[in-house]
């Protein structure tokens, strides 16, 4: 062999650690994280080795009777040997800008699209009003403050669960959830890129956290972020290596339907009397001063019993995010146009009002002699109720019509029997 | 729709039982039939395309294809259910067939549809663009309740009327919707989680 490929294989590494080390992997900060209610131990480093608590302190677990956050081990006494059973695992927010900042053309993009002037033909985010209405630590527009010397970066905030399995027939069925922030003013073609988006953790399974279970996961995220925004923090970048100041914000975040909400801390809560409102105009949006007043009732309750009373009544419940001073829970979290328009409204007018499924699925066409018997059954509906009809006169398709007609939800998985037809009418 | 405002007591009860008597006759010819959606399936398959548009299944509305995906839905919308309705209608008035409200309605809140989901994924924003959207989506809802009164909205209708105040806060829609989000999902997924490189 000749010498510089001798002199290289010797300086290959034979340890995964070592590796790791050569190639710069991310730094990241294990929790541990109860598997019963999401409360998350940071580590206290003793000798630079990890430890954590033995046991959940968080007052639901108290009541349980305790609950154990490590793996046991074989030492005496089946004690924990320091390895979490559910650990969370989050990217260092600082390590990553650091990253990012010092590739060579980012900090130059974040600048020049920070400084764009607002439009009224938008063509992209960063100059729209929705983002210059933050405000900043000494009140000034957050974006146009510290033109120069500082660094303004502004973020969206996404959190989706998925299924780790792959969603097979028949398939393990888990949800864990990626939190996932994009860096807003970087220009549309840089902006998704995988290298550009901090993964900030996976929130681990095995099923989906509720909304206060959430909140466990953002507080290490909201803490730094808190500090971004009002200290903000000097990194050495590639236009300024002797060092910067760079302050965060989250400006939005989009979620899906079910996740928004607990992000908002606001419940799918409709008011039963305005809703009847035929007007669409007459229907009024949350404003934020009263979420911000519910919200705080909701923490300062003094029982659970009580936030959950609260909580039925005003629909608001307090979320880790209103912990950052600018956050607006009302304007913040715009619904998601991926999921509203195309999973949502086109579906259920594909599948519900042009009858798409059922057209679909029905295998013969309906015989002049089931319409007839339709028209028939309907007619005896509108004078007498579903109850003193005799449904079982129907034939399955009859019936099967008439479900369709008054909306009732059809479970389209199994056969459908008279029985449980007629019963489905009936409600 | 009947008007809230009634003098006489029981004139609304009234008008309201004549709204269900005629609604129940509509229902009838509810939804498209497996003619139309063959017929829809044909255009389909006929179609050419530009290839960044997603074909949407050529067995439409058949069990097997399973869940279709947003870009799917969105490119059915974009194109070819509305055009498909559309020719069948004219087919069915130019044949002298008899015109059937119902049918003429559904075809027009496709439309309206359509065109309200036009506008808010347009790749430029302004003031117009929210009015256009909330206007269209307004008069599609309102049409829904006309065609279907015994249902209730989904929380996904209601939500809707909000993306006009959206637009204009935030631009146009691809710099705040998931579709990104969702590609680290499908690179999480795809990434191996059994500790052996490679495999």
């Amino acid at each position: 062999m000749m010498n510089p490929e001798k002199a290289f294989l010797k300086s290959f590494p034979t340890d995964v650690r070592v590796a790791r080390k050569l190639l710069g992997i991310p730094k990241t900060i294990t929790y541990a994280c109860c598997p019963a209610c999401s409360s998350l131990y940071s580590p206290k480093d003793e000798h630079g080795v990890p430890t954590y608590p033995y046991d959940c302190t968080s007052e639901q677990c108290r009541i349980r009777g305790g609950c154990t956050l490590l793996k046991l081990g074989s030492t005496p006494g089946r004690k924990g040997i320091g390895v979490p059973k559910r650990p969370f695992v989050m990217q260092d927010f600082h390590d990553f800008v650091g990253r990012l900042l010092s590739r060579p053309g980012v900090e130059i993009a974040i600048q020049q699209s920070g400084e764009q002037a607002r439009d009224d033909v938008v063509e992209d985010i960063v100059t729209a009003d929705g983002i210059r209405a933050i405000k900043g630590h000494d009140g000034a527009p957050f974006l146009s403050g510290g033109r120069g010397e500082e660094l303004r970066l502004l973020w969206c905030l996404s959190i989706d669960f998925f299924n780790p399995y792959h969603n097979k027939i028949a398939g393990k069925v888990a949800s864990v959830g990626s939190i996932v922030l994009s860096c807003l003013l970087l220009p549309p073609d840089m902006r998704n890129k995988p290298e550009n988006l901090y993964l900030v953790g996976i929130i681990p399974g095995p099923r989906e956290p509720s909304g206060d279970e959430i909140d466990h996961f953002l507080r290490p995220l909201v803490e730094v972020m808190k500090e971004s925004w009002a200290e903000g923090s000097i990194y050495r970048t590639h236009e300024y290596p002797h060092g910067r100041i760079v302050r965060s914000a989250i400006a939005l975040s989009v979620n899906d339907l079910p996740m928004a909400r607990k992000i908002m801390g606001i419940a799918n809560h409709i008011d039963k009397e305005a809703a009847k409102e035929k007007d669409f105009d007459a229907w009024r949006v949350r404003t934020l001063q009263r979420v911000q007043e519910d919200a705080l009732k909701w923490r300062n309750a003094a029982s659970p019993k009580e936030r959950k009373r609260l909580y039925s009544k005003t629909g608001v419940r307090h979320s880790v995010l209103m912990e950052l001073e600018y956050w607006d829970p009302t304007t913040m979290v715009p619904i998601d146009g991926m999921h509203l328009f195309f999973l949502g409204l086109l579906q259920y007018h594909a599948r519900t009002l042009l009858g798409m499924d059922s057209a679909g699925s029905r295998n013969e066409k309906v015989s002049e002699t089931t319409l007839k018997q339709v028209e028939d059954a309907r007619a005896m509906l509108l004078h007498t109720s579903t109850e003193s009809l005799d449904l079982k006169a129907l034939t399955v398709e009859v019936l099967k019509i008439l479900c369709e007609e008054r909306g009732v939800n059809l479970k389209q998985s199994t056969r459908l029997r008279k029985s449980d037809l007629m019963e489905s009418l009936k409600v | 729709m009947p008007s809230v405002t009634s003098d006489v007591v029981g004139e609304g009860f009234v008008q309201d039982v004549l709204q269900e008597r005629t609604n129940v006759t509509i229902l009838l010819g509810m939804g498209i039939s497996q003619d139309d959606l063959k017929e829809i399936r044909d255009d389909i398959a006929a179609t050419v395309r530009p290839r960044w548009h997603a074909v949407p299944p050529a067995n439409m509305g058949h069990v097997s294809h399973g869940k279709l995906k947003a870009d799917e839905w969105k490119s059915c919308f974009d194109f070819d259910i509305p055009v498909s309705l559309l020719r069948i209608e004219t087919r069915r008035s130019a044949s002298g067939k008899q015109v059937d409200e119902y049918r003429a309605k559904l075809v027009h809140s496709t439309f309206l549809l359509a065109i309200a989901i036009r506008w808010a994924t347009s790749h430029r924003t302004s003031a117009m663009h929210a009015e256009k959207y909330t206007k269209n989506m307004k008069s599609y809802l309102e049409l829904l309740r006309d065609l279907r009164p015994t249902q209730r909205f989904r929380p996904n209708h209601l939500n809707a009327l909000l993306i006009g105040r959206y637009l204009r806060l935030y631009g146009p829609v691809r710099g705040w919707w998931m579709f990104p989000f969702e590609r680290v999902i499908g690179d999480l997924q795809r990434s191996n989680t059994n500790n052996k490189p490679g495999k």
